[in-house]
Parts: C-alpha cells; sequence; structure tokens
C-alpha cells in the first residue's frame, strides 16, 4: 500500500497537479473568459429577446454549417455565441453582442472555455483522443492514492488538526499534506469520481457493446432521448427564436434554456434542440425539447426520469457546476486549490525525505523529481501567467511568422512552462524561491496590464456590476502575487539544511 | 520486474477484467432483471469505476501476485463466457 | 450561510480542541478528563449537525447537503490553520511561556 502510494503518486503527481490546477481555474472559466476577451465585458439587457440570436445564426447558414449551436447570454457570459464545425473539421467560433446581435470582433484567444478547461480533461492532447485516457488514469489513481493514503495513515484520523509550520520543511510538509489530504477527502473522492462518471461511455463501453450489439449508436438516443433526421435540400427559413423558445418552455415548464442547437440550418427540415439551463438544479441535464423551425411543432422531448440516467447526470452535474450558487462555486475553488496544495506537498515531501540520501549516494532520482516538481507546481503558474500577460500584449489581428493570435499565446504558454523546467534543472533547490518571485511579479504586471490595454482598474471594475468577473480575477492575481512573494521571501531566509544539520551537530 | 508484472496486472489486467465484468453484468441485468438496455448500460458502466478501483487496491495489496492473476483471470473469463452466451441466445 | 459558517468553525474547534495532542499545544501541557473530552466532542458534533439544519431551511435538499460537505471541509481547513499558529500567539501574550514554544522550535 505504502509502495502504491508513493510512486504512483511520484509518477502521477506532476499531471495530476496540472489537471487539478486547470480544473480548479476552469471554476472560474467565464470569468476569465471576460478578462481575455475585454470586448464581451458587457452588461446583460433588462429584457433579452431570443430573437438577437438570428445573426448569429445567419452567420451559421452563410458558412454552411451542418449544425450551429448558439448559446444563450446569460450573466457569467453575456455574449451569443454561434459555435460551428467547418467542412474540414475545425471550429469556428463568432461572438454576438447580447443587446443589439451585432457581432463582436474576433478576440483572437481561446482563453478559459477553449484552452483551460479543455486542458482540464483532454491536457489538449487531441491525437486519437489518448489526452481523455492518460487524465481517466490520473483520475483512477487519484482514488487509488486516496485510498492507499487512508489504510497508510489510519493513525491520523486521530490527529489531523496537527499542522507545525514552525517544525523543519519535512515535517511540516507532511503535516499539511494530511491536512489537505484527510480534511479534503470528501472532495477529492467524489470529484475524481465524478470526473470519471461523467465520460463513463469513453471509459467503460464493454457494457454499451454487450446489451446493444453493433446498433452502439442507438445508446444515446435511448439513454437521452435524442432526435435526428436528415436534411431535405430545400431551402426554407427559420421561424422566430421567440416562438422557438416559447414551445420549448411550453414542454418543460419553468426555466430558460442555456443552449438553441439548430440542425440543418437554412433547410426545410431544420430542427433546433433546446436544453434547459440547469441553474436551479444539480443535475447538468435537466430537460430537452426538438421543434421542428419550420412549423414550430414539438418533435420530441425529453426529461431524465430513468434511475441510471438521473444518478449519472447528478454525479456529472456535480463535476460541471453549471448551477447558479455563488458560496458552492467559490467551495469548490478552494477546495480545488486544497487538492493542489494535497499534491504538491506530497510530491515535496518525497524530494525532502530523499535529497541527502540521494546526495550522498550520488543518485539523480530527488533531483529530478526536485525538478519536475518545480516545473510543474510553481512553473504551470508562470506559464498561466505568462498565457494572461501575453493576451494583454499581442495586439488583435496580430500574426508573427504565419502564426495567428490564438497560436502564439499558445506557444508561449507551453515556453514559458519549458523554460521553468530548465530553470529549476539548473538552478535546483533555489529554483523554488525564484520561480516564486517570477510568479508574484508576472501577476502584479498582468494585473497592470490589464488596466493598461483596457482602463478597467480595480477600482472601476468593482464599481460596476457587469465587470465584477474581471475585478475578481485582478483581485484573485493580486493575492497570488502577495502570497507568492511571501512564501519566495520565507524560503530565501530559510537556512540549507547542511548548514542547518551543522549547527545541530555544533 | 516482479513490480511492473503487478503494475501490468492492475492497470491493463484490471481494465480488462473490468470491463469483461460489467458486460455480463450488464447482460444479466437485460435478460434476468428486466431493466431498460440504456439502463443497464448507464448503471453497470458506472459500477466499472467502483470495481476498477477495487481490483487495482487488490492486485497491489496482496502479496501473492499469482493469486491476483488467477482470480481476475477466472472471473474475467467466466464473465465473457456469460456474455458470449447472452449474445448468441435471443433475447 | 454565515450562521453555518460560524456554527462548523465552532464545531470543528471543540472537537480539534478536546484531542489531547492539540489541548497540550494551546495549554501547554495541560490535561483533560475523558468524560469531559467525550462532552466535549459531542457538543463539538452537535454543532456540525446544526449548521446541516440551518442550511437545509435556507436552500434546496441537494445543494444544501453538498455546500454543507464542502464547507464541512473548508471550514476544517481554517481551524487546522489557526490551530497551527495558535500555540504562538497564545505565548507571545504569555512571557513565561516562552521557553517552551522556543523549545519546541528548535526540535
Amino acid at each position: 500500500m505504502n509502495w502504491l502510494h508513493t510512486w504512483s503518486g511520484v509518477v502521477l503527481g506532476s499531471l495530476l497537479f496540472a489537471i487539478f490546477w486547470m480544473g480548479t481555474l476552469s471554476v472560474f472559466d467565464k470569468e476569465i473568459d471576460r478578462w481575455m476577451m475585454p470586448a464581451t465585458r458587457l452588461a446583460m439587457p433588462a429584457a433579452f429577446s431570443y430573437e438577437t440570436m438570428r445573426p448569429a445564426y445567419l452567420a451559421g447558414v452563410a458558412a454552411k454549417a451542418p449544425a450551429v449551436l448558439l448559446l444563450v447570454p446569460n450573466e457569467r457570459n453575456p455574449v451569443v455565441t454561434a459555435l460551428w464545425r467547418n467542412a474540414d473539421g475545425s471550429f469556428t467560433q463568432r461572438l454576438f453582442d447580447p443587446s443589439t446581435g451585432a457581432e463582436l470582433p474576433d478576440q483572437g484567444t481561446l482563453a478559459a472555455s477553449r484552452f483551460i478547461y479543455p486542458f482540464h480533461y483532454t491536457l489538449n492532447l487531441k491525437m486519437f483522443g489518448v489526452g481523455y485516457w492518460i487524465v481517466g488514469l490520473c483520475g483512477m489513481m487519484m482514488m487509488a492514492l486516496c485510498v492507499s493514503g487512508v489504510v497508510i495513515h489510519r493513525k491520523i484520523f486521530a490527529d489531523f488538526f496537527t499542522f507545525r509550520p514552525e517544525r523543519k520543511v519535512g515535517r511540516a510538509t507532511l503535516d499539511l499534506h494530511n491536512v489537505a489530504g484527510v480534511l479534503g477527502l470528501p472532495f477529492h473522492v467524489v470529484i475524481s469520481l465524478s470526473g470519471l462518471v461523467i465520460l463513463f461511455a469513453i471509459y467503460f463501453p464493454s457494457s454499451i457493446w454487450a446489451v446493444y450489439g453493433k446498433d452502439a449508436r442507438l445508446f444515446g438516443r435511448e439513454a437521452y432521448g435524442s432526435y435526428a433526421r436528415p436534411p431535405a435540400k430545400q431551402a426554407a427559413d427559420l421561424i422566430s427564436f421567440d416562438a422557438i423558445v416559447a414551445r420549448a418552455k411550453a414542454s418543460w415548464g419553468q426555466g430558460e434554456p442555456n443552449y438553441l442547437y439548430v440542425f440543418n440550418p437554412g433547410d426545410a427540415t431544420v430542427y433546433v434542440q433546446a436544453n434547459r439551463a440547469s441553474e436551479d438544479v444539480v443535475g447538468n441535464i435537466s430537460a430537452v425539447a426538438y421543434i421542428d423551425g419550420v412549423s414550430g411543432d414539438l418533435l420530441a422531448a425529453s426529461k431524465p426520469e430513468k434511475p441510471a440516467a438521473v444518478v449519472q447526470r447528478f454525479i456529472a452535474g456535480l463535476h460541471f457546476i453549471q448551477f447558479r450558487h455563488w458560496t458552492l462555486r467559490w467551495l469548490y475553488f478552494g477546495l480545488g486549490l486544497a487538492g493542489c496544495v494535497l499534491i504538491a506537498t506530497g510530491l515535496l515531501f518525497w524530494v525532502e525525505s530523499r535529497r541527502e540520501r540521494h546526495r550522498r549516494l550520488g543518485r539523480s532520482g530527488a533531483g529530478i523529481v526536485e525538478a519536475v516538481t518545480v516545473a510543474s507546481v510553481t512553473g504551470i503558474l508562470i506559464a498561466t501567467c505568462c498565457y494572461m500577460i501575453s493576451n494583454r500584449v499581442l495586439p488583435l489581428g496580430v500574426t508573427v511568422l504565419g502564426l495567428d493570435r490564438i497560436a502564439i499565446e499558445i506557444i508561449v504558454f507551453h515556453l514559458a512552462w519549458l523554460a521553468t523546467l530548465l530553470h529549476a534543472w539548473v538552478a535546483g533547490r533555489k529554483a523554488w524561491a525564484g520561480q516564486c518571485m517570477v510568479v508574484a511579479v508576472l501577476a502584479a504586471s498582468a494585473v497592470l496590464l490589464n488596466a493598461l490595454t483596457t482602463g478597467d482598474h480595480l477600482l472601476k471594475a468593482v464599481a460596476h456590476r457587469h465587470s465584477w468577473p474581471v475585478a475578481g480575477i485582478d483581485a484573485m492575481l493580486l493575492l497570488t502575487a502577495v502570497v507568492a512573494a511571501l512564501v519566495a521571501r520565507r524560503l530565501a531566509g530559510e537556512r540549507p539544511p547542511e548548514r542547518a544539520a551543522r549547527e545541530a551537530r555544533a | 520486474m516482479k513490480t511492473f508484472a503487478r503494475t501490468m496486472l492492475a492497470i491493463v489486467g484490471g481494465y480488462v477484467g473490468t470491463s469483461a465484468i460489467i458486460a455480463a453484468l450488464a447482460g444479466i441485468a437485460v435478460a434476468a432483471g428486466g431493466m431498460e438496455r440504456s439502463e443497464a448500460a448507464t448503471l453497470t458502466s458506472m459500477l466499472g469505476f467502483v470495481i476498477y478501483l477495487a481490483v487495482i487496491i487488490w492486485s497491489f495489496a496482496d502479496p501473492a501476485l499469482l493469486r491476483v492473476a488467477l482470480g481476475l483471470g477466472a472471473v474475467s473469463g467466466l464473465s465473457y463466457a456469460v456474455v458470449l452466451l447472452l449474445a448468441r441466445a435471443p433475447v | 450561510m454565515i450562521v453555518a459558517f460560524a456554527l462548523l468553525m465552532a464545531g470543528w474547534s471543540l472537537i480539534a480542541g478536546s484531542q489531547p495532542k492539540q489541548y497540550g499545544r494551546v495549554f501547554h501541557g495541560g490535561h483533560l478528563s475523558g468524560p469531559l473530552r467525550k462532552a466535549i466532542r459531542g457538543v463539538g458534533v452537535a454543532l456540525l449537525l446544526a449548521a446541516l439544519a440551518v442550511m437545509a431551511r435556507s436552500d434546496s435538499a441537494a445543494f444544501a447537503v453538498l455546500s454543507w460537505v464542502c464547507l464541512l471541509s473548508v471550514s476544517a481547513m481554517l481551524v487546522a490553520l489557526i490551530l497551527a499558529w495558535l500555540p504562538r500567539w497564545v505565548s507571545a501574550r504569555r512571557p513565561q511561556a516562552d521557553s517552551v514554544t522556543g523549545r519546541r522550535q528548535r526540535t
């Protein structure tokens, strides 16, 4: 058990940290989107008409998209978003003003929703879906780590409040690991399990194959009541969006839709899948209605009522946090950070307890793990800050060496991450303090750059309700800067272990 | 070497074994329990994560690696036989 | 929500304080009798459950339980962090106790 905990922790710890970090940021993905896409820092109109979504729909028709996904604007995401897949397999996203329907200038960024959030569950490795499987394995091992951790430290339940920062780094690290692990245990287990359950059909498809045989595609239709019909190749106009939404609401009662998925746009067989926003329930899908886009008739409607499907959606919903509940959102953020602390201190403890021995024996193990740990903990913070800074520095529509703005931002993220690894390798133990200082400087300059390039400085952002997300991100960046600076100072002032040992002997 | 074998058994063997078990469970739930197809598949797939976790823990906790391998192999084989039988029988 | 949070903090503080190790840290070698320790712990658990009741009144059942579990973890971590620095604050106000913490810091 001890072996399992130690080694799966060391091998997968860095990846787990990246997944937890990106997941924690994804709790506030829409807020980061506002920060990184200044043109979308809009106020929701007092009375929103669904007909405002027509220009977004027509853009999809003009692009000859087979289906257009239209996201309904809301307080956290006050833009009409149109998304479709092009013939070459790439995706196009366009943003529209929720008050006028006018198209907003291209923001040239993947921001959080299209970079940080997919990083959380695929590591952005698209080839053969390998990212899903790596993250899935990490999720399984996280649960195995939780179980083995509890088995090893059975007795820590007796004193799980013990954190002694005054002790040596090694001891204090283990204390913190235990506190974050034991007190956050329910969250760590549930968040890992629910993350896996979301994608059960990818991870464990054998049960679907067993009962469906060759027609596994029927599973989606039977489990979720989905509907489909082929295009008729005859042009037709779509009826009013307000009428479509009214028909959908008549089928499910209270509640607005969160997206309208228009299939066969511009065709006589056009139909709209309206999905009820699950703002007031934990489960992630509450009701779906399919409306004929020409006649306005209800084609199909479904509500999750089969027990296993309801349970699956509840578990998935508790991971997705699409509900409107600010307290829970902040609690998830805090507990996500606790998960990051748990993983980082686990790795750190491994290094601390072996550093001396490995140095004596001339082994490189502790050194390598330490460099990787530094890069995966402070390194990913630096990379994230650089990603946000590049977003504020690069002008819209810029291209460098034939790369567009989106590509440059992502390259900056990865180059910065790589640089932290090289630095950690060269600087060894001192890398911690150095990189913490860099985090402090970068986070503070991101706030400054936001104020300079958009004019939305903290005081101004706090004054307007619709720019609170921007104020929140700025405040978090400043807090990060302060904490990182304090940690850097504490680490720089610490006596190196050799000297401490010499003093103890004297 | 033994460590590598144990890890492979837990990760790969555990996955294959779990897949076989949940496939058999889903088949039985539909054939004998009269459960809806989509429900049986959803339920057993979700159970799969718990079963997989148990298998991983077991293969690291049990000092006798051979016992784990034989046990897992037997259960998987039996499950696979059930799946094949149910596939042939008209439901 | 604030009431529930206060109840949770109080509950965890009592439970943590009743652990012999923590009690000794804060009250320098003080000792609690067995029945008293059990009583304090019982009150602590009751406070934690009271917080759930408070939250269930202002929220739907699913959200109340979910937020309670999350808040349970967060408040417990906060108590652990406060306890970590409490002995130092206490000893700062009681100069005669300095030698005790001083010795501990060096070990």
